[in-house]
């Protein structure tokens, strides 16, 4: 190999890691430093060290927060990334009118969670609603029930637009993965006579590994940091049931004003979301 | 990236299956195009939804929510575009979402390139300063943020909210490039070096290109976070002049009161704009990934 | 990617940036343009009447006519609207870059701004101007007054009010509820027959509760409780009973723990049910065909001989910030203009154009042909009442409170907690946050 100046190379990162330094990791570092205060934004900080850590590790609602963003992790796991494979798997086999299908596809996507929040709250709407509407016209009335409010549905149903809007991000990840994999494979597993099971866990899974880790740990930071279907459909009521650590934060840290108390939160979840990250890569590596 | 295949060949293929396989493989493909269709059918009737909303007024949405509307009158989208000023927030949110998708693609690329493809010290430390900014809820970073513009006299201005949108989605960028130029084989590249390439060509004649894929859907992600941005685009902008779409599209809704019509279509005007591009952006991209990987 | 698109986008951006600069300084002119003078005064201002705010199409040109009447003063004018200026505004005082001019709402979420010095006390502006002698009604200045000081101008009321839809009374035979035992008759005959005895959310819930247990209470005794000197008893204890019985007989609709107060009002509108309690904001919402059915009538007393209640006040606040009060020229045009947006004029065009009370001025006035004639009904309900008090939603609590009271008042509700737990955890909260304003 012909070796180089390698100092060339500190152009390409040198400018980004300006611009990242100064416009994003100083002010994440104000975040940290204002989670060790206690502030409402106006009145002066008062340090407390680590009283909103410990405050978080006693504070119910922020346990049940979390429990429900994990749920919302399983949901990506089970459900949101499935489909979305699925999608991009049967898009990239050039199913028939596969180029309207990919666009509305992506609608979901480029709707904004105002739209799709609203459509959900006329779906699930006790009385108005199309969900206990068509339970009724097809003469399941005794399933109908209160969808937001009732404690055994409640953390399902504002799961759900999250879960939809997302899969056509999925997606379009996948999808992207898929077009590496190199036609040789396939055509040899063809050969083989492999069945579509065994081409799509022993070729095609495996072939697209490092897009389906980004899928993960995209899927799993969305889950922690979304909060505006919460906020939207519910605001984490009634009574904190439908609470997710995203929009605990920002209920905490915005519309309560305990801002170091909601950075702390942040800061707790960055740690958290860091972990499971770190897992991701691990047990996607290792297989 | 190693690309083994993990199959056996010839195994769990026995002849006898055949006979059955005519039915197995009629329901397999019923279910498939159950899915494909049945997806299709509602994320299409989301967009129909919304556009039959557009038409009526709020007594007619709560009496019929999922009906078709009384009368097709334009009325919601002409309000929406005069009064609510749609026309301005649009044009602000297309200069927006533009000018960050290209600031950060370039940032983010260039950096993925050295921290992919080569070692040096620091690098773990580099990645992971990334990665911390893909998990941080970013609704922690609007106080810093907001000093940070005012600091550089660029609150409520379009430049300040590119800034904070490029370093907004500057990480995830850096993280999933990385991760996809990690996986280009290095064969290419060393046999271009060999050729007496510099790390400008190799950048530019070889990783970009191999990237495209990921690239393409690179900027579709900042399109969306950018496009449908609204927190920090409240805090950031309040001058009517520099105001986005989601802020258009908020006035609509009221603590008391919300003329679902109107937001209705206001949803429409923003998403066909994100659909045309989408659709002009795909043919590209699927071009280019046919095109990309065989040529390099 | 080849070598020219790339070289292209890094051409691209610089050209991107500067276009953007230009809009920038396109949307500065755009702010100073119409103004006829070089040197002019230029104040800041925010504030949330924008969009479908109902009070929007009044206030809005409110600001601009007055830019355009004074020739010396320049308004840059910010928007944010309904409950997100509460983050603007905390964002740019705590940058130091309060605007000069601002809306927001009284004590319960401006208190730290007065504490901290952020929006000075101008009780010398107010005693030394003779305009506003009378100007506003009696305990307009309550929410804004703070340990002796007075922040702001009121501009805005609120006043709650029970509708009831004649024709369904008549229809399923049941009489227009004076009392509670009445009250809770017709919600039981209702609900019997199928219909949703209340077009109501967890708002109008709460502030049922607030106006059982007000009515046993004057403003003075109101305020004791939320300063914590007399603590809550018998009196909330049994309209927390009463709440939570309404909600067990089914008075409120499905999902009402959710429901926005537009879909609430809907099944006003659509003739789905006979009642209705909420803030007079949402009065511009009601179905105009529905008009001649609807009555505005005393809310039911909780028991004779109690006097009607009417819980009214003032929400919204026209304030200065404390660098445009230390500027002599600027604190000149800054009460200008807030004297303006608070004056009587102001609020009849309110009342006649966005068809929501402002009660704010002493003297009321407006043409009756003009408005909707269930604001006239609101008017006179108002005017009548023989107890008017403050809401503890808007007005009293402080707002560590007010985050504690929502969610307490749903719990109950929702039969989690009992009367007596919510009147105790009541109590708790306002010894942890007693009200402070009134200290000296």
């Amino acid at each position: 190999m012909v070796q180089q100046n390698r100092w060339t190379l500190s152009l390409f990162a040198i400018p980004t890691l300006l611009f990242y330094l100064y416009f994003f990791i100083s002010p994440l570092t104000n975040t940290l430093f204002d989670s060790f205060v206690e502030w409402d934004g106006i009145s002066d900080k008062v340090f407390i060290f680590l009283n909103n850590y410990m405050e978080i590790l006693q504070d119910p609602v922020f346990y049940s927060a979390l429990l429900n963003s994990f749920y919302w992790v399983a949901l990506v796991i089970t459900v949101q990334i499935p489909i979305g494979f699925f999608l991009a798997y049967f898009l990239y086999q050039k199913v028939k009118g596969f180029r309207i299908l990919r666009t509305v596809y992506f609608i979901p996507v480029v709707t904004s969670s105002v739209a799709i929040a609203l459509i959900f709250s006329f779906i699930y709407d006790p009385i108005f609603g199309l969900l206990n509407n068509t339970l009724n016209i097809i003469g399941l009335g005794h399933l109908t029930t209160d969808w937001l409010a009732n404690p055994v549905t409640a953390v399902t149903a504002v799961a759900l637009p999250f879960v939809w809007n997302f899969i056509g991000l999925m997606m379009i990840i996948l999808y992207s993965g898929l077009q590496t994999v190199p036609d040789e494979l396939i055509e040899a597993g063809e050969m083989d006579g492999v069945n579509a099971r065994q081409k799509i866990v022993h070729i095609i899974l495996p072939s697209i590994k490092p897009v389906l880790t980004i899928c993960l740990v995209l899927g799993v930071t969305y889950a922690f940091k979304q909060f505006d279907y919460v906020l939207l459909l519910t605001n984490g009521g009634p009574v904190h049931l439908t609470e997710v650590s995203g929009s605990y934060m920002y209920n905490q840290g915005f519309s309560e004003n305990n801002y170091g108390y909601g950075n702390a939160i942040a800061i707790t979840m960055m740690v958290i979301v860091v972990g499971l990250a770190f897992i991701i890569n691990k047990v996607l590596k290792e297989d | 990236m190693e690309t083994k295949p993990g199959y056996e060949p010839g195994s769990n293929t026995p002849v006898y299956v055949e006979e059955k396989k005519s039915l197995k493989h009629h329901v397999a493909k019923f279910l498939k195009y159950t899915f494909i269709w049945g997806f299709f059918a509602l994320n299409f009737g989301l967009f129909l939804w919304i556009l039959m909303t557009s038409f009526k007024e709020n007594s007619e949405i709560f009496a019929n929510p999922f009906g078709l509307p009384e009368s097709y009158n334009f009325e919601n989208f002409y309000k929406v575009l005069t009064e609510g000023n749609m026309g301005l927030y649009l044009l602000n949110s297309l200069i927006v979402t533009m000018a960050t998708i290209f600031l950060c693609m370039s940032l983010a690329a260039t950096i993925s390139f050295v921290i992919s493809r080569f070692k040096f010290k620091g690098k773990q430390f580099m990645y992971l300063l990334f990665v911390i900014g893909v998990t941080i809820p970013l609704q922690s970073l609007i106080f810093p943020m907001f000093f940070r513009m005012h600091q550089i006299g660029l609150r409520d201005t379009l430049l300040g909210i590119i800034i904070v949108y490029t370093a907004l989605n500057l990480p995830k960028t850096v993280f999933l490039l990385v991760g996809f130029m990690k996986g280009i084989p290095r064969e290419m590249e060393e046999a271009a070096f060999i050729d007496g390439c510099n790390y400008w060509q190799i950048f530019s004649k070889i990783i970009m290109p191999m990237s495209k894929p990921m690239l393409a859907t690179a900027g579709i992600l900042i399109f969306l976070s950018t496009w449908n941005e609204y927190i920090f685009a409240t805090v950031l902008l309040s001058s009517d002049a520099v105001q986005t779409l989601p802020l258009g599209l908020a006035n609509f809704q009221t603590d008391h009161v919300s003329q679902y019509g109107l937001v209705s279509a206001g949803i429409i005007i923003s998403i066909i704009p994100i659909l045309i591009v989408y659709i002009i952006f795909q043919e590209q991209v699927v071009k280019g990934m046919t095109s990309g990987s065989v040529k390099g | 990617m080849g070598k020219k698109s790339l070289l292209y986008s890094l051409l691209i951006i610089p050209v991107l940036l500067v276009s953007a600069c230009q809009q920038e300084e396109a949307a500065e002119e755009g702010k100073t343009d119409g103004n006829e003078q070089e040197d002019a005064l230029t104040l800041d201002v925010l504030h949330s009447f924008t969009g479908e705010q109902p009070q929007a199409p009044v206030i809005e040109p409110a600001f601009e006519t007055f830019d355009e009447e004074h020739s010396d003063i320049n308004l840059q004018i910010e928007t944010a609207g309904g409950n997100d200026i509460e983050q603007v505004l905390r964002t740019q005082v705590s940058a130091d870059d309060a605007p000069d001019v601002f809306t927001h709402w009284g004590m319960r979420r401006s208190e730290s701004y007065f504490q901290n010095g952020d929006i000075p006390d101008i009780s010398e502006l107010i005693e030394s101007d003779s305009e506003l002698e009378g100007m506003f009604r009696e305990g307009s200045y309550t929410p804004v007054t703070y340990q002796g000081g007075v922040f702001g101008l009121p501009i805005l009321s609120y006043s709650y009010h029970f509708i009831v839809n004649t024709e369904m009374f008549e229809e399923y035979e049941v009489s227009v509820p004076t009392n509670y035992d009445e009250l809770k008759e017709a919600v039981t005959t209702f609900q019997e027959n199928g219909v949703i005895p209340f077009a109501a959310n967890n708002h109008s819930a709460r502030y049922m509760l607030l106006n059982l247990f007000s009515q046993h209470k004057t403003q003075e005794e109101m305020i004791e409780h939320a300063t914590g000197e007399e603590p809550f008893g018998d009196a909330l204890y049994t309209a927390a009973e009463r709440v939570q019985e309404l909600a067990e007989l089914g008075a409120f609709p499905d999902g009402y723990m959710s429901m926005e107060s537009a879909q609430a009002v809907q099944l006003l509108n659509a003739g789905q049910s006979p009642m209705y309690y909420q803030m007079d904001w949402t009065l511009g919402h009601l179905d105009e065909n529905q008009m001649e059915k609807l009555d505005i009538i005393p809310f039911p007393l909780a028991s004779d001989g109690l006097p009607q209640t009417t819980i009214s006040g003032n929400g919204q606040f026209i304030y200065m910030s404390n660098e445009a009060y230390e500027d002599p020229d600027k604190r000149e045009a800054a009460w200008e203009l807030m004297k303006k947006i608070a004056s009587p004029e102001i609020g009849r065009q309110i009342i006649e154009e966005a068809s929501v009370l402002d009660l704010s001025n002493s003297e009321v006035e407006f043409d009756e042909s003009n408005v909707n004639p269930i604001l006239v009904e609101a008017f006179e309900d108002q005017q009548s009442a023989e107890n008017i008090v403050p809401s503890y939603d808007e007005e009293l609590f402080a707002s560590e409170v007010e985050n504690e009271y929502w969610p307490l008042v749903d719990s109950l509700l929702l039969g989690d907690i009992t009367p007596q737990e919510f009147v105790d955890e009541m109590n708790n909260i306002i010894q942890e946050y007693p009200n402070v304003q009134f200290d000296e």
